[in-house]
C-alpha cells in the first residue's frame, strides 16, 4: 500500500525544526501562511510574498552572497511546483553557477492551490530529472522520515541540491499575513548580518 | 551584477567577466536576474542588473513584487535599444520611459559618453540612499 502523503504544514514543521538557524526563503500563497501558523515569525524566514517564480532565483543570489560566511552551511528555498514552474530558467543558471550552499526543496502538490486547486504541469514534469539535466544534483524524497533524512544528509553535502516532495492538497486555513514587506525583508538581512 | 547579454553590450559583459572586484552572474531571463540581485543584497552585496529594455519588459513583476516591495537596492543598466537613432526595437524605444514612469522608478538616460561614468556612480548612490532599483538607459553613443 502506498503511503499517504504528508500535508505541507507537516512538511514545512520539519524543515522549520532542523534548520532553525539557517536562512530559509519562502514561496508565496499558502506556504507562507501555513509556515506561519506552524513556526510562528522566524527572523531567518523570508517571506517572498507576492513574486511568484522568484523564491529560487532569489535563494541563488543569496547562496552566492553568503559563500563567504562561514556561519551560513545552506541557503533553503521552499518552493512549490507551480512557482517552480514559472521560473524554471533558473535551473539552467543553478547548473552553471554551481552555488554550492543552496538547498531547494520543492513542496510539490500538483495544483496552483491557492487559486482554486488548477492542475500544474508537475505531473507530467521530472523535476528531479530536468535539475539533473541542468547540471545537478535532485532527488525525490517521500514521507516525513524521508524528509527528516534528506535534510540531514544534505548539512554534510555540497550543493546546489534540489529535493522533490509530493505533498497533500489540504489547505488549512490560515489568516492573512499582512506585514510591511520592508520591514519583513530588513529584519531577516538584518539577521543574517547580525 | 547579473547580466542579460545584447549585441550593444558586448564589450561591456567581456569586460565584466574579467573584473575581479564584480561577480558576474549570467542569468537565463531578465527577471531572474531581478531575485538574483535581491538575495544577493539581502546577503549583504551591491547588485546591479545588466540587461536591454525587452529585459526591463520581463522584469516588471519582479521589480514591482520584490524590488519596489520589498525596498531593494538595485541598480538597472539598461541598454535603450529604440531610443532616437537607434534603429531596432522602435515599439520598446517608445515605451521604455513611460514603463519606467509607471512603475515609479527614478532613471536617468545617459547620451553623453563623458557623463556616463558620474551617471552610473550618481544612480548607484540615490538606490543605496533610497533602498529601491534606480535605473540608468545606456543609449549606444555611450556603450
Amino acid at each position: 500500500m502506498r503511503t499517504a502523503r504528508l500535508s505541507r504544514p507537516d512538511a514545512l514543521r520539519i524543515i522549520a525544526e532542523l534548520l532553525p538557524d539557517q536562512p530559509i526563503i519562502l514561496t508565496l500563497g499558502g506556504t507562507i501562511r501555513e509556515m506561519f501558523s506552524v513556526a510562528g515569525r522566524r527572523p531567518n524566514h523570508l517571506h517572498v510574498l507576492d513574486s511568484m517564480g522568484l523564491s529560487v532565483p532569489i535563494g541563488v543570489g543569496l547562496a552566492l552572497g553568503l559563500e563567504e560566511d562561514e556561519r551560513y552551511t545552506r541557503v533553503t528555498v521552499i518552493e512549490g511546483d507551480g512557482s517552480l514552474l514559472m521560473g524554471f530558467s533558473v535551473l539552467s543558471t543553478i547548473g552553471l553557477l554551481q552555488p554550492r550552499k543552496l538547498l531547494i526543496i520543492v513542496l510539490d502538490n500538483g495544483v496552483y492551490l491557492a487559486t482554486g486547486g488548477q492542475p500544474t504541469a508537475a505531473s507530467t514534469t521530472d523535476f528531479v530529472a530536468a535539475a539533473r539535466a541542468c547540471g545537478f544534483e535532485a532527488r525525490d524524497v517521500e514521507g516525513a522520515a524521508g524528509l527528516r533524512q534528506a535534510i540531514e544528509d544534505m548539512m554534510t553535502t555540497r550543493g546546489p541540491v534540489l529535493l522533490r516532495l509530493r505533498v497533500g492538497i489540504e489547505a488549512p486555513p490560515t489568516p492573512y499575513f499582512l506585514e510591511d514587506p520592508v520591514v519583513l525583508a530588513e529584519d531577516f538581512r538584518r539577521w543574517l548580518r547580525r | 551584477m547579473a547580466s542579460v547579454p545584447d549585441i550593444n553590450l558586448l564589450e561591456l559583459i567581456t569586460q565584466l567577466a574579467d573584473d575581479e572586484d564584480i561577480q558576474h552572474v549570467p542569468v537565463g531571463r531578465e527577471e531572474e536576474g531581478v531575485g538574483v540581485c535581491a538575495g544577493a543584497y539581502l546577503g549583504g552585496k551591491r547588485p546591479a542588473l545588466l540587461m536591454q529594455n525587452a529585459g526591463l519588459m520581463n522584469s516588471c513583476n519582479g521589480l514591482t513584487t520584490t524590488g519596489l516591495q520589498f525596498g531593494i537596492p538595485i541598480l538597472l543598466l539598461v541598454y535603450y535599444a529604440g531610443d532616437m537613432g537607434d534603429n531596432a526595437f522602435h515599439m520598446l524605444g517608445l515605451v521604455t520611459e513611460q514603463v519606467l514612469q509607471g512603475l515609479g522608478i527614478k532613471y536617468a538616460v545617459g547620451r553623453n559618453p563623458s557623463d556616463v561614468k558620474k551617471q552610473i556612480a550618481d544612480a548607484m548612490s540615490i538606490c543605496q540612499a533610497a533602498k529601491r532599483p534606480v535605473a540608468l538607459l545606456l543609449t549606444r553613443d555611450v556603450l
